[in-house]
């Protein structure tokens, strides 16, 4: 809203700069210490360090609007990508690429990524419409069997394929290590186009809010913009996937609590959730580099840790609201 | 002059018939009161004049053009609706809900200007929600909830306005108020209203035409003196009633 404005930029910018600071941070500590520069430091700060933190960015700021995108479509604010099984369903595409030696071709991750997705969300959507409203139950059951099934499948692929296990591997638990420019450049180019067409059509996503015919009679396509938001939004976190493995949780606790900051307007939540997912990944990421000094833990297990509980709150809360 | 008109419309789902045959034109800035049983398919009617289902067989217009002619768009911006409930488990302020009202004039990318806020303000002041416009929608009571739905309706500045029960939920006070209120409207923007109602005094003090549905079937539409009479009252809900001519109150005996 116009009176917001001249006050968010203000926040934005006092956002950007913790973001900075926090990279700077996530960028300087680690399990060695770089502040002597030398040539092997150079090396860890300019070919590893620089660009995981870049990714996590990215990958922050992507995972936060995906699920404000997915809480709007389905109505529902308990509702992310991870929740619905979709980020396992990226994780199997990758998966499958992998044994099948697609990943030397450019996108040959993203693509299988982004198919698999789109198949898991396609089949909640169809789970979940039965009804003109959809349920919390229906929708959560829904997920969760997709999350079953699609980790049954991986247990399957990583049982024949035990050459690459470690690998796939890597996916389902999700981390950062490893990440080189031309990850962070492909997916910064899908994320970017991602948001803005999210951004775009945040007063519209309000609108769905208030249910389809409510957002009909107000002069809006419903079935094509629920579509494009969804297809957007699960390409954005196969991308995002694809580099990282499955990143639990970000799009749950991100715009939940910049919903509470700042209301329900989406026009505000998302460019909120940018920065905010930014910050939550930064800060998951430089506890799981510096928590042990040994080795590194993988970040979605940190994410997890505090997302899953955070989770089961809200459930707590809806159950009161619903007394089911 | 006749701004809905709808010419043997039929709707059916799959093999069950929901409206039948239905003909009829509504003038003009008047308000019109749809009455039947739960089931007889008033909802449905109200769907398919603003263009939400289309009718299987028939022809509807709106202001002598059909209704299928209409880009959704151009439909928001002659029709707004008030549905029987709105819950979200988001928490939308008050007047966020009715800025929403403008969106059938905005493109994507534009932003609310102060012409938009001036005519939520209006809208808001018109229906006595002004005060609200920074409480959250779901901290509303049933009736506050339903002015500030009809503020939205209102900021929208359609020619026409339809609502589906909207005092289903109110006690007999606020059921007065909202009625008033819609006659207030009616008048000073010569709007078209089509309401749903099922208390049938409410119909008989406050709307100027019944349309009464039976079994999908339109029994009456006419002025609401001819329709609301015992007679048709008995046919219509299988019950006994009384109209009392000075009051126009009806009593179920
Ligand atoms: N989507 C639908 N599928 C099947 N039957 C429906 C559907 N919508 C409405 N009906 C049926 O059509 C009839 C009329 O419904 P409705 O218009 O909601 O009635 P009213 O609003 O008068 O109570 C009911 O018998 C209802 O069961
Ligand atoms: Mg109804």
């Amino acid at each position: 809203m116009t009176k917001h404005k001249t006050k968010d930029f203000l926040y934005y910018t006092l956002l950007a700069v913790v973001v900075s600071l926090l990279a700077f941070v996530g960028i300087r500590f680690g399990s060695v210490d770089i502040s002597s520069m030398t040539d092997a430091d150079k090396y860890i700060l300019y070919s590893i360090r620089i660009p995981r933190v870049l990714m996590c960015i990215i990958a922050g700021s992507t995972l936060a609007v995906c699920g404000c995108a997915y809480q709007a479509v389905f109505k529902n604010p308990l509702s992310d990508p991870y929740i619905l099984g979709v980020s396992s369903g990226a994780s199997l595409g990758a998966s499958l690429a992998i044994i099948l030696g697609l990943d030397s071709l450019l996108l040959g991750v993203t693509l299988p990524s982004f198919a698999v997705a789109l198949l898991t969300v396609f089949v909640i959507m169809k789970l979940s419409q039965v009804g003109s409203r959809m349920h919390t139950t229906t929708l959560l059951l829904a997920g969760i069997s997709m999350n079953f099934l699609i980790s049954a499948i991986v247990s399957v692929i990583m049982f024949i394929d035990k050459e690459d296990m470690h690998k796939i591997y890597f996916w389902t638990m999700g981390s950062l290590s490893g990440v080189r420019y031309s990850d962070v450049v492909t997916t910064f180019v899908f994320s970017f186009i991602g948001i803005a067409f999210v951004w775009i059509y945040a007063k519209r996503l309000n609108a769905l809010l208030l249910g389809d015919m409510q957002a009909t009679s107000l002069g809006i396509d419903v079935e094509k913009t629920k579509k494009s938001v969804l297809i957007v939004s699960t390409l954005m976190t196969a991308a995002v996937v694809s580099c990282t493995g499955v990143i639990g949780f970000v799009g749950l606790v991100v715009p939940h609590i910049v919903r509470l900051l700042v209301g329900a307007d989406n026009r505000r939540i998302i460019p909120f959730s940018i920065f905010g997912g930014a910050m939550f990944m930064l800060c998951a990421d430089i506890l799981a580099r510096n928590v042990i000094t040994s080795s590194e833990l993988p970040i979605g297990s940190i994410t997890s840790l505090v997302g899953a509980p955070f989770f089961i709150y809200l459930l707590y809360n809806a159950k009161k609201k619903l007394h089911f | 002059m006749n701004i809905i008109t709808a010419n043997n419309i039929h709707y059916r789902i799959k093999d069950k018939e929901i409206l039948k045959n239905l003909s009829f034109a509504i003038p003009k800035g008047s308000i019109t009161s749809i009455i039947g049983m739960n089931g007889s398919g008033k909802t449905t009617l109200l769907k398919l004049l603003c263009g939400i289902i289309k009718p299987t067989k028939g022809e509807i217009a709106i202001d002598n053009k059909a209704v299928k002619d209409y880009s959704i768009k151009e439909r928001s911006q002659k029709i707004s609706i008030v549905f029987q409930s709105v819950d979200t488990d988001f928490d939308f302020s008050v007047e966020q809900i009715v800025l929403m009202g403008r969106m059938p004039y905005q493109t994507l990318l534009s932003s609310d200007k102060t012409e938009d806020f001036e005519i939520c303000k209006q809208s808001m002041s018109a229906t006595g929600t002004w005060h609200l416009r920074n409480r959250l929608i779901n901290s509303l009571s049933g009736g506050e909830k339903q002015r500030v739905f009809i503020a939205r309706a209102l900021c929208s500045q359609t020619d026409i306005i339809m609502l589906d029960e909207p005092v289903a939920n109110l006690d007999t006070k606020h059921q007065i108020e909202i009625m008033k209120l819609l006659r207030q409207i009616q008048k000073e923007n010569n709007s078209t209203i089509l309401i749903v109602l099922h208390d049938l005094s409410l119909a008989k003090k406050f709307s100027d035409y019944v349309l009464a549905l039976k079994d999908g079937q339109m029994r009456f539409f006419d002025k609401q003196e001819n329709v609301l009479t015992n007679e048709n009252i008995k046919s219509l809900f299988e019950i006994n009633a009384k109209i009392v001519e000075n009051n126009n109150v009806i009593i179920a005996e």
